[in-house]
């Protein structure tokens, strides 16, 4: 009896939320999506596409960077591997640079101007 | 009106959806017409720039912080912020506020003269340049690691790598071993049918794109489930902000660096060197049993980047005396950022880490 009870107020209090049925049908369909998705993407027919795509849109690039390297010689512009090169060196000018700050932080010059801290922290049960 | 009495009323409840109803119309437009957040909770010094390799200072937050400095070093693919993405969901802030000093390897894009980066200058070059900075900044000998997904391979390739280095802890999150697990991904750079050096050769860099492309073709239908489910909470400031930095970040992919890209393809694809022992860095030789420092695993449950398959070995195969795993609910991401996060990861990894940071 008193459990019959229990059970009538629980009915009487079940939430109710027009949108419940709606998120869950998303939640299954999603689910549902997925799984049929990894199915099909992940069968050896996708991956011989998806490497056939690849080798075409590499193809395509290789044959603009050629075309614009080209292009770019004729209008004596600097092309991507000019640009490349300088790049490579301002890199290793910072590489140099930072092995030049690094050295110097030895002597404390390298040290950022963040607030100083102790550093003693106990974890939380050790603290004396 | 509050929860419980809108779901005992069922004319209240219809009342709320209702209200609701007209919230979404008004915050819909405003969606739109107003800028995204930006993501960034906690103040940081850089203390290197160098190319692709940034090391961030955080400042502490405490007057008094524990001994070792804590590395968080990032996977290559993505950006750090997603460990600072907002006040409140900041793992950063929450280490700040429990005390530690933190320190973050993020990675900007390659540039194209970067192409060659490989293993070797990750692990033998950026990672060791980052922890002698630290000490420099702090006047400490030794430094402890957090590193999510494939910045934990690179941890662990370190940690291998520098046995009697300045590393006291190491805690990786998400981290793949065993790549034959990985299927999808196995599948899509199948030897046979994926020509790795004709792409690395035509486009320098591996091309953000196509790395987008596969990480969505994991759940094809996640960004229509997404954007259905914040057309539904749209009235939520709150879930919108959240939705929106997080959407950023997760679009927000970096290029990789060409010739990492062929050697992650090659190495770790194709031969599953790590987990077969063959695993090579600069010419040496790697084996995960050389890993004796105390090692902290954190996976997800419902991880569909990294499975659990994918995950589960790694924990056998090091050497330390004091190692552990911990499974947690949730997805990849999820698992550290988020709601998700604060209750279930955050707390775990502090615990584990104050320990060890004495």
């Amino acid at each position: 009896m008193v459990q019959r009870k229990g059970a009538a107020e629980m009915t009487s209090s079940t939430p109710v939320d027009p949108m419940a049925f709606f998120r869950e049908m998303l939640g299954q369909w999603e689910k549902a999506v997925n799984e049929s998705g990894n199915r099909i993407t992940g069968s050896e027919q996708f991956a011989q596409l998806m490497g056939q795509g690849t080798t075409v849109s590499a193809q395509m690039q290789s044959a603009i960077n050629e075309a614009m390297g080209r292009a770019l010689a004729v209008a004596n512009m600097p092309s991507k591997a000019d640009i490349d090169a300088l790049s490579a060196r301002i890199a290793a000018m910072e590489k140099t640079l930072a092995r030049i700050e690094g050295s110097m932080a030895g002597a404390g010059a390298g040290r950022s101007d963040g607030p100083s801290v102790s550093r003693n922290r106990k974890p939380p049960g050790k603290q004396g | 009106m509050s929860e419980a009495a809108s779901t005992a009323d069922p004319l209240a409840a219809a009342r709320a959806e209702f209200e609701r109803m007209l919230q979404r119309g008004i915050k819909g437009l405003g969606y739109f017409a107003s800028p995204a957040p930006v993501p960034g909770a906690s103040a940081k010094d850089v203390l290197v720039s160098r190319g692709t390799m940034q090391l961030y200072h955080y400042r502490p937050l405490v007057d008094d912080v524990y001994r070792i400095p804590l590395l968080l070093v990032m996977a290559t693919t993505n950006r750090g912020y997603v460990f600072d993405l907002d006040k409140g969901s900041s793992l950063v802030e929450f280490l700040l506020q429990r005390g530690y000093d933190v320190f973050m390897l993020d990675w900007e894009a390659p540039r194209a003269d970067e192409k060659h980066l490989g293993f070797e200058d990750y692990i033998l070059d950026f990672i060791p340049s980052a922890i002698a900075r630290i000490g420099q900044e702090t006047g400490e000998t030794q430094v402890n690691i957090a590193a999510y997904c494939f910045g934990g391979v690179l941890s662990l390739l370190y940690a291998a790598l520098h046995r009697d280095g300045p590393l006291n802890a190491l805690a990786t999150f998400t981290t793949p071993v065993d790549f034959s697990e990985m299927t999808l991904f196995r599948s899509w750079s199948d030897k046979r049918f994926f020509d790795v050096d004709r792409l690395v050769d035509a486009f320098g860099n591996a091309p953000p794109d196509m790395l987008l492309a596969s990480f969505d073709m994991l759940r094809p239908a996640g960004r229509t489930a997404a954007s259905i489910r914040l057309a539904d909470n749209v009235w939520n400031d709150e879930f919108v902000r959240a939705f929106r930095l997080m959407d950023k970040w997760s679009n927000d992919m970096l290029p990789l660096a060409g010739n990492y890209f062929r050697q992650s393809t090659k190495q770790l694809m194709w031969n599953n060197a790590l987990m077969n022992g063959t695993m090579e860095v600069g010419g040496r030789h790697v084996d995960l049993a050389n890993v004796t420092v105390p090692y902290l695993h954190i996976v997800a449950e419902h991880d569909h980047i990294v499975p659990r398959p994918a995950s589960a070995p790694l924990i056998g195969m090091i050497g330390s005396m004091d190692k552990q795993e911990i499974v947690l609910k949730g997805g990849h991401v999820s698992l550290v950022a988020g709601a998700n996060a604060v209750r279930r990861l955050w707390p775990q990894l502090d615990l584990w880490l104050q320990e060890r940071s004495v």
